[in-house]
């Protein structure tokens, strides 16, 4: 359980901090600012009372460009692994491929999973969530025309 | 392809032991992540050691009860995705002591009765404004109707889970958090009740139309179905009227 602030000092108050990585393709992004909105509210509502903070890592937020062994592997760095949870959401397609997996966010996942085995835990938890609505024509291809306009070499950015 | 490659991760993801989730949009992506990342937290304060220290506080809740919340949340979804009513309503009763949870399913409920509702609505103003003059169109009517039904029975599940819950002391608990902490902006969809309650009377116009219909269009053999749908309907527009009634005397 990480915790921040110092707690007794000058009425300051220390509150947990509760870890939630967001690993998903580009094509949930309405789900992506939603799990964000919801994280948000759910501060705002419970964080005092409770004295926990959820903090939502997600790709668009918290890296920026770097230079790696390849594009995932940067964002694993700075995106870190300590989390409490990992939140997967995918609807048409599985993402970029990178040289370990067969996404980013399958790397994520994959690693989160591997750290319950490591840890013998249970923490932390792997929620995976798939959209059942139909798949326009247009996003059938998807990893397709992602790869298009995705070079390895570049910032990957949130695809 | 994208779908193929997406559906092979699935199928080795669920090899691991991953028990994953489908939802339809992104409304019930919110509805239920919502619910997710509440039970999360508590789960993992619980395993800590500390949500029974930091629940304390709650005006009303014991702490005994509030250690019930992730088995009772699954019992309940479990019970509602088979569509046992009376067995939700058991669990719903243990959720009742739980906040957090409470909180939530509170929420689901409305967000649900309202889709549940709006979809009634449409269904029996699509019905009632039809001149039913042959068999075949009644038979269509029927048809709809008895579908309309069978999603009703859902809500009605949410229905009076979420009273349950309120009838347990959950809108005073809200009603003092909201006092004492000035959680105004809370979720406690207050404005959102305020609005289904006006919802109720579309319906309730389409169910004069749909009664007009049974009397003097709906063969025997089609009857039952169509008031089976409207005693059902009208029982959850009953639920939500006594919801305002309750939630009026907890907030004002």
């Amino acid at each position: 359980m990480a915790m921040s602030g110092a707690g007794g000092v000058d009425g300051r108050t220390t509150q947990a901090v509760f870890s939630v990585l967001l690993a998903s393709p580009s094509d949930v992004e309405g789900e992506r600012t939603a799990l964000a909105t919801n994280v948000s509210e759910f501060n705002l509502t419970w964080s005092a009372f409770l004295g926990v903070h959820v903090r939502l890592v997600a790709c668009e937020t918290h890296s920026r460009p770097d230079l790696g062994e390849y594009p995932q592997e940067v964002l694993n760095r700075q995106l870190g692994s300590n989390h409490d949870a990992v939140f997967g959401v995918f609807w048409s397609r599985l993402g970029t491929p990178t040289p370990r997996a067969g996404s980013g966010s399958e790397e994520e996942i994959v690693a989160a999973l591997d750290r319950r085995m490591e840890r013998r835990s249970r923490w932390p938890v792997v929620g995976v969530y798939y959209k059942s609505a139909p798949i326009p024509q247009d996003l059938l291809d998807g990893d397709r025309a992602a790869a298009r306009i995705s070079s390895p070499a570049t910032f990957p950015g949130c695809a | 392809m994208g779908i193929e490659r997406l559906r092979a991760f699935r199928a080795r993801l669920r090899s691991r032991g991953v028990l994953d989730v489908a939802y339809e949009d992104e409304e019930e992506f919110v509805v239920q992540t919502r619910r997710h990342l509440a039970q999360l937290v508590q789960e993992w304060l619980s395993e800590a050691g500390e949500w029974a220290a930091r629940a304390g506080p709650v005006p009303g809740l014991s702490v005994e009860r509030a250690t019930l919340g992730a088995d009772t949340l699954s019992s309940y979804n479990r019970m509602r995705e088979i569509g046992d009513a009376a067995l939700a309503l058991k669990v719903a009763n243990q959720a009742g002591g739980d906040f957090i949870i409470a909180v939530e399913l509170w929420n689901e409920a409305m967000v649900r009765l309202d889709k549940g509702m709006r979809a009634a609505a449409d269904a029996f103003q699509d019905i009632g404004s039809r001149k039913l003059s042959d068999d075949a169109k009644r038979t269509a009517a029927t048809v709809e109707v008895t579908k309309v039904t069978k999603e009703l029975d859902r809500w009605r599940v949410y229905s009076e889970a979420a009273r349950h819950i309120v009838r347990r002391g959950f809108v005073d608990t809200v009603a003092s958090i909201m006092r004492h902490h000035e959680l105004a902006r809370t979720p406690l969809p207050v404005a959102e009740f305020r609005r289904l309650r006006d919802d109720v009377l579309r319906p309730r116009a389409a169910f004069g139309q749909l009664i007009e219909g049974i009397d003097t269009e709906f063969s025997p053999a089609h009857r039952d179905a169509a008031k089976r749908a409207r005693a059902v309907a009208e029982s959850i527009v009953a639920d939500l009227e006594e919801f305002g009634r309750m939630l009026s005397s907890a907030t004002e």
